[in-house]
């Protein structure tokens, strides 16, 4: 609670300090030195905010989930300004003239660059409201798309729903609101957001279509996100030259818009049956990472960190003909290394259960496995599910379902979870929460509907989610040629 | 005697002395004189090579990595596992035949705008050759329009709207060099190491080091469109002197996958069966006899083809894909195309399929006619493929198949910033020359950085200014993905240890996540 009040005061000694400094050099000129017999006063002030913005801060770095990273830097370069603010009282006490600019050039350094990196961790995050927005249907029931006012029944129901939180009357990041046609159009600090007829440079749109783990993407990650729908129709509006007064028929739309209008109908009356889970709509990209892990190039999951780095004894070799024999592909991960990988390509649709069953022969050294198009019993499963040294596991386009999946909740090394194309729900993936070292999830084609995509990010914080089902839109020069 | 007996008895004739020239020892001194010198000298020149050999025999000791001992000529495809931990476990190379120009997508020349319609400085052409570029050509501005796209702020043009959403997912090389400056030559250079003829494939290599762990499939695939093969034949796909079983394996988009896979009417599986096992049982006998290891490729490549049979046709149908992704890559089923191929491929990989290679004929854009005008029928080019290499991205990504498929994709040079001017009078359409100095790759998955751009090139895109790369060090990097050291992955010919990379590449580390 203590933490909650760091983002408070924290401006009370940046602004101390630096009037501390600016009085100080002001005071250089003969005219303005009587400033000066303020500067330990506001000195004071400053060590003491800066004292009690170091506690507080020291206070929430622990309860909420910053980039290490980060964090650590603004700590240090935070408590490095405190200690400054005393050196420089310091030295403004004992009058030592060249000691007083060293420090106040060092303490303006220092308030900058604590107040950057401040500023870098809270950038985009939400953090201070408690309790995120629940991804809820951003339209009701629309019976006839066509006859809808375009702005009112549905630019404002989506704006209303997915961004007015941050940018409305309550709040408007970035200077911007969306709650009102003027507002809108006004735009926000960097200029208007909204250009009609140029979706293209339109920086709302741009933001929408930012892929998901994009720091600009909006709304940020952990916020209720737009369906493609969504974006495509926001996409038509804006084309359409922003009706704020018309009704759908009466603006301009391709065979393509139209299709875009339809499929937003149909998403409209088909909410609460079922949907596409909000993540997984179909732009590159937007699948579930987790934001804020640092700018620039994001993290690579490879086939070569997930060989454990401990050796191990090499497998029986008799186990490892029998397995090739019946058509298994058994390998080394490298030809020094006495880990395994087994793949089972070439052994059919039924994987039998005595060939599962051998594979705990070599449980000490098997740690990839790739099962593809295959039909097991419940029995070949909970084989599977002994094979505790696993840190990849593949097994799609299986018979993989909410009951034989509990199977696999033992296996505490995996990183690498691809059970794509299985019918598994929400309550199956339940029994996988177990999985602590779970680094990627590949859930494409799977039975999930879009109200489980939050429940899905609260199983799996730190787990890079893929649900795919990603789509192209089709561009009119997909189909034409240039003559 | 018909005209047919006398052709048949010719024949037998040829054959019997081809026979009796196996077996007359005055043949044999005759034909082995030379052979038995060259021994002889490679014997007492042994010495020369030793150190390069003690390397070689050091590594397979230490990684226990050595595909010449572990090549069994009855089963060559078998999977082997890499020296090192593979980043990734199959290739799909994309290779734009006849070079696109970078300069109209990636490299994005501001300055080269104002310089569009000026002579060229002379200083650009001193003691430079082109293919076609005579006297003084004048410069030509980007024909595109430039955007910075993703989180990376990658430079994608226009062109490529679709796969303007990967910047993020791709690392550019931005300043690729190569020393040929015809289509043959530097494709070859591009996929062989060399530009000469005779050397095997980076396909090649990679299934003689590694296998593939498909049985059932070939495990280097090749597939091409554009109307045409590339311009160095099927030498960019060919073994060189690895056993021939590791040349490309060339499969069609249309109609059968491979030729005559199908029985022809009349003849079931089971006579096929009885007739490949006579064929293997008289091969068999010939390898008794003459112990020749090719013979027992030979005797293999028959039972793949018959494995075949069954597997090929349900790999390569794309028509039981669902709608929706032949509409994510824009396939045109039935026809040649490179949408269809780019989802073959992911398909292949899918099934386990080591390396494959789709070429897509061109690009070669010089503006003498209006098809290979960089404002008509290059356009078309980009509109054929932009779909399709994003759609085999993704799809790629959400099977979870990305991060051990490497994905590159480029042309075998690149495009002047001047305008061509054949035989020193400008083309009527807008065009550029070859050009070797400076162009643009880039890779995706298996180990590769995402949103990550290396080299440089000057202001207006025509030599590398920083992180210049050439074809060997793109091999050495492909390799090092697979998890081999191309220094020291090596195949005994003509008396000398022969590596991808000859003498040079380095593994581009900046780029490998």
């Amino acid at each position: 609670m203590l933490g909650s009040f760091h983002p408070v005061i924290v401006h009370l000694p940046i602004g101390f300090l630096l009037l501390a400094i600016l009085f100080q050099w002001i005071g250089r000129r003969a005219s303005y030195a009587h400033l000066r017999l303020s500067v330990p006063v506001i000195l004071v002030l400053g060590m003491i905010s800066a004292l009690l913005a170091c506690l507080t801060g020291l206070a929430i770095s622990g309860s909420a989930d910053y980039p290490e990273e980060l964090l650590g830097w603004h700590q240090w370069m935070g408590i490095g300004t405190t200690l400054l603010s005393l050196g420089m009282f310091w030295a403004v006490q004992r009058k030592e003239a060249r000691m007083t600019n060293l420090f106040s050039v060092l303490l303006l350094a220092g308030v900058t660059v604590t107040g950057h990196l401040g500023g870098s961790l809270t950038h985009g995050e939400d953090f201070l409201s408690f309790g995120k927005a629940e991804a809820k249907p951003a339209l009701g029931p629309i019976a006839d798309i066509q006859s809808a006012h375009a702005y009112n029944d549905l630019v404002q129901p989506i704006f209303e729903a997915r961004c007015v939180s941050c940018h409305g009357s309550g709040k408007q990041k970035g200077k911007l609101r969306l709650d009102q046609p003027d507002f809108i159009l006004n735009g926000g600090e960097d200029g208007v957001v909204v250009k009609a007829g140029d979706a293209e440079n339109s920086e709302l749109i741009k933001r929408l279509l930012l892929p998901g783990d994009a720091k600009k993407h909006m709304p940020p990650i952990r916020e209720a996100q737009l369906t493609d729908t969504e974006i495509s129709f926001l996409h038509w509006w804006v084309r359409a030259g922003l009706g704020f007064k018309q009704l759908v028929k009466d603006l301009p739309q391709s065979a393509e818009d139209r299709a875009v209008l339809n499929a937003l109908q149909q998403q409209s009356q088909a909410v609460g049956e079922e949907g596409e889970p909000a993540g997984a709509t179909g732009r590159p990209g937007l699948s579930g990472t987790k934001a804020g892990a640092g700018a620039g190039v994001k993290p690579v999951f490879t086939l070569k960190n997930a060989v454990p780095s401990e050796t191990v004894k090499a497998a029986d070799p008799a186990i490892i003909d029998r397995l090739k024999v019946n058509g298994a592909v058994v390998l080394p991960v490298n030809a020094s290394s006495n880990y395994l990988s087994v793949n089972f390509v070439t052994v059919g649709k039924q994987v039998p259960d005595s060939l599962l069953e051998l594979l705990a022969d070599i449980r000490e050294q098997l740690i990839w496995l790739k099962l593809d198009e295959v039909e097991l019993t419940s029995a070949g499963y909970a084989a599977i599910g002994k094979l505790d040294k696993l840190t990849r596991l593949q097994i799609s386009r299986a018979n993989l379902s909410d009951e034989t999946i509990g199977a696999l909740s033992g296996l505490k090394n995996l990183q690498w979870l691809n059970i794509a194309g299985s019918n598994v729900s929400i309550e199956g993936l339940r029994k996988l929460s177990s999985l602590s070292g779970l680094q990627q999830l590949f859930l494409y084609k799977g039975s999930l509907n879009s109200a489980d995509w939050s429940a899905l990010q609260q199983l799996f914080p730190k787990v890079q989610i893929d649900t795919g089902n990603y789509r192209l839109p089709l561009l009119p020069g997909d189909t034409s040629l240039v003559k | 005697m018909t005209r047919d007996e006398l052709h048949a008895q010719k024949l037998l004739k040829e054959a019997e002395q081809a026979h009796l020239q196996l077996h007359t020892r005055r043949h044999f001194l005759k034909e082995s004189a030379m052979g038995l010198g060259a021994l002889a000298i490679g014997s007492l020149l042994g010495g020369c090579g030793q150190p390069a050999l003690d390397k070689l025999a050091k590594e397979a000791a230490n990684t226990g990595f050595d595909p010449l001992r572990d090549f069994d000529p009855a089963r060559p495809l078998l999977p082997k596992a890499p020296p090192f931990t593979a980043r990734a476990k199959s290739v799909i190379y994309l290779h734009m035949a006849g070079a696109p120009s970078q300069l109209e997508l990636f490299d994005y020349k501001p300055e080269l705008m104002k310089m569009d319609g000026q002579d060229c400085p002379p200083s650009l052409l001193e003691g430079k050759q082109f293919a076609f570029i005579t006297g003084v050509p004048k410069m030509l501005g980007p024909q595109a329009t430039f955007k910075q796209r993703g989180e990376s702020g990658a430079w994608i043009s226009d062109h490529l709207p679709h796969f303007s959403t990967m910047a993020d997912e791709v690392s550019f090389l931005k300043a690729v060099t190569t020393d040929q400056f015809n289509h043959a030559p530097a494709q070859l250079l591009m996929h062989t190491g060399t530009p000469r003829l005779g050397r095997p494939s980076m396909g090649s290599w990679v299934t003689y080091g590694l296998g593939t762990e498909n049985q059932n499939l070939p495990g280097f695939v090749v597939l091409t469109s554009g109307g045409s093969f590339p311009d160095a034949g099927k030498s960019v796909w060919g073994s060189g002197f690895l056993p021939s079983v590791y040349q490309g394996v060339q499969c069609r988009s249309e109609g059968d996958p491979v030729l005559f896979i199908n029985d022809p009417k009349g003849m079931s599986r089971d006579l096929r069966k009885a007739s490949i096992e006579a064929i293997n049982q008289a091969n068999a006998a010939t390898y008794k006899e003459y112990q020749d290891p090719e013979t027992l490729s030979r005797i293999s490549q028959y039972e793949m083809a018959f494995r075949m049979q069954i597997t090929a046709p349900e790999v390569m149908n794309i028509n039981d894909e669902p709608d929706y992704i032949q509409e994510m890559y824009g396939t045109q089923p039935g026809k040649s195309c490179f949408a269809n191929n780019a989802l073959l491929a992911r398909k292949l990989v899918e099934k386990g399929v080591r390396y494959v290679q789709l070429f897509d004929w061109g690009w070669d854009a010089h503006g003498d006619n209006a098809g290979n005008s960089l404002n008509l029928g290059i356009i078309n080019k980009y509109r054929s493929v932009d779909k399709a290499m994003t759609a085999l991205l993704l799809d790629l990504k959400q099977r979870g198949l990305l991060d051990e498929t490497l994905v590159v994709w480029g042309g075998e040079f690149g495009r002047t910033p001047m305008m061509e001017n054949r035989n020193g009078v400008q083309n009527p359409y807008k065009g550029r020359d070859h050009h070797t100095d400076a162009f643009t790759l880039w890779m995706a998955g298996g180990g590769i950085k995402k949103g990550f751009t290396y080299g440089e090139t000057d202001e207006i895109g025509y030599s590398p200014v920083s992180g210049k790369v050439e074809a060997f060090d793109i091999q050495a990097t492909i390799l090092h993905l697979m998890g081999i050291n191309h220094e020291t992955f090596t195949y005994p010919f003509q008396g000398r240890p022969f590596r991808l990379t000859d003498v040079g590449g380095r593994v581009i580390e900046e780029i490998v996540a």
